[in-house]
């Protein structure tokens, strides 16, 4: 779908009205349904020989130290006043709508079900929540606003694969798409995540100094590398400390450009928020691969399925058919 | 509905916002506060509540090793060691987190973590456990850093809790 550039004079309705409604593929929130289920389903299925321990009645937080060392403003959980075999059922639910929001079944029900379930279990479980199980539930709600169930579901896929092999005889479908607004709240809630984790990186000492990642890196926590490998690899700390603070905070670019275009600058950030998801990708893919933090850069590439837009899908497109060229043009010289 | 839909926008972006704005002083700080007051029942009873501060400022030095402890007479006997390499790759890092959170604030926790392990190793009624960290602090400088192998680091040793068994 080809993006339509609002005319710089246009009234300020219609600028605000394309603002949160204009048209973009529904693809991008299909996919982040999709990858949001089956990541929040591994998180919580890889909890199955713990579930008493950590949310039962007479776990790790027993429920009558619930109301001592809980919050007790504005929080609800269903764990807080059921028994042993109800925490059971209950995980067992939240895994099956979890599976069921992945596959796209009967979405906006099965999701809202699924987000009480698995609010209720981030209430109780307190002690054990990291920060990739804070992200998951921030996309799950990001996922219920929007209409997420739009694309690659259960009954797309089995209304494809019943259509006749002739290809010639299909027309194509017109894209699926939605308003914007439900990627604005996403793109705001990413930027801010970057914006606040570099400010507060600039308040250390050794990001600045460039040691930081030299020191997770060696940490009993998360590291998986090997002593003797992770001090091989210590030489690189400075670069991909600081290369982590700068394409952090350049997330906030992603805000201050489009403000631009309201008083007549018009910079387009395509290409740039592409580059900062292909930095986020490095850095999060190199966590991934050196340390055990959870499934939090799961979720972080959960997320980046959300703000992928027509021109994202077309850029991925050039980019495939790139490769492909480049491949076939290698294989023909050897 | 569009304008409910754009108002809607703007309310849960401004709680956002509200919510992941650092800490302040003098007037950006009561501004801050008073609007975290107006947004904080929307963001908690949404469970929207965020902070992302891992790593950072600085990450943490301290490097913590656990282990579970039976009582023996006068002495105690080394049982269980919860860390990177005994601990099965499916429960490692929320095991890790809980273990941290209860070196750091949640000690009261103690005695109830320590309970579960009474059951699992089908301890007798009376036996005392109590719950280790052994520690090191990690340099943070990289010229340390880059030979860590070599480097012999003194290690202190904290019991976090205890817990005596009881029957079920």
């Amino acid at each position: 779908m080809h993006t339509q550039m609002t005319p710089l004079f246009a009234p300020i309705g219609t600028r605000i009205h394309r603002f949160w409604f204009r048209p973009v593929t529904a693809s991008g929130f299909g996919l982040m349904r999709m990858a949001f289920g089956a990541t929040t389903l591994l998180n919580m299925a890889m909890q199955w020989r713990n579930v008493q321990r950590y949310y039962g009645p007479h776990g790790i937080l027993p429920q009558e130290f619930v109301g001592l060392a809980l919050r007790k403003e504005w929080r609800f959980s269903l764990l807080d006043n059921i028994q042993a075999w109800g925490t059971d059922a209950l995980y067992w639910l939240l895994l099956l709508t979890l599976a069921l929001v992945m596959i796209g079944y009967g979405t906006r029900i099965i999701l809202a079900v699924s987000l009480f379930l698995l609010f209720s279990f981030h209430e109780y479980g307190i002690v054990l929540l990291d920060g990739g199980d804070s992200l998951l539930h921030i996309i799950g709600f990001i996922l219920f606003l929007s209409p997420c169930y739009k694309t690659f579901t259960i009954h797309h896929l089995v209304r494809k694969l019943r259509k006749t092999p002739k290809k010639a005889a299909i027309k194509r479908p017109p894209p699926v798409t939605m308003p914007i607004w439900p990627y604005r709240l996403l793109l705001w809630q990413m930027v801010w995540i970057y914006a606040t984790a570099a400010y507060y990186k600039m308040g250390g000492v050794l990001w600045y100094s460039g040691s930081a990642v030299a020191v997770v890196m060696h940490h009993g926590l998360f590291a998986r590398l090997p002593v003797p490998v992770a001090d091989a690899l210590s030489f690189l700390s400075p670069t991909i400390t600081w290369f982590t603070v700068f394409s952090q905070l350049a997330w906030v670019l992603l805000l201050l450009f489009p403000m631009l275009a309201w008083i007549g600058l018009r910079i387009p950030t395509g290409g740039l928020k592409r580059f900062l998801i292909v930095c986020g990708i490095l850095v999060h893919g190199g966590i991934m691969l050196t340390m055990d933090v959870g499934t939090f850069s799961l979720a972080v590439f959960v997320s980046y399925c959300g703000l992928l837009l027509d021109e994202d899908f077309l850029a991925l497109r050039r980019w495939r058919e790139k490769i492909r060229g480049a491949y076939h043009t290698l294989r023909q010289w050897y | 509905m569009e304008g409910g839909i754009i108002l809607f926008c703007l309310w849960h972006m401004g709680a956002v916002a509200m919510t992941l704005l650092p800490e302040g002083t003098g007037l950006y700080s009561r501004i801050a506060l008073r609007g975290q007051a107006i947004t904080a029942p929307y963001i908690l009873s949404l469970s929207q509540w965020q902070r992302w501060s891992i790593f950072a400022p600085d990450p943490l030095l301290r490097d913590s090793f656990f282990r579970i402890d039976l009582q023996r007479g006068e002495n105690w006997e080394p049982l269980v060691s919860l860390d990177y390499d005994h601990l099965p790759w499916t429960e490692r890092e929320k095991e890790l987190k809980i273990l941290s959170n209860l070196e750091s604030t949640w000690y009261g926790v103690v005695p109830y973590y320590l309970r579960g392990y009474c059951e699992t190793l089908h301890l007798e009624s009376g036996s005392v456990l109590r719950l280790v960290s052994r520690y090191h602090i990690l340099p943070g400088e990289l010229s340390h850093l880059s030979h860590m192998a070599l480097l012999q680091l003194p290690t202190e040793e904290m019991v976090i809790g205890y817990n005596t068994c009881i029957p079920k």
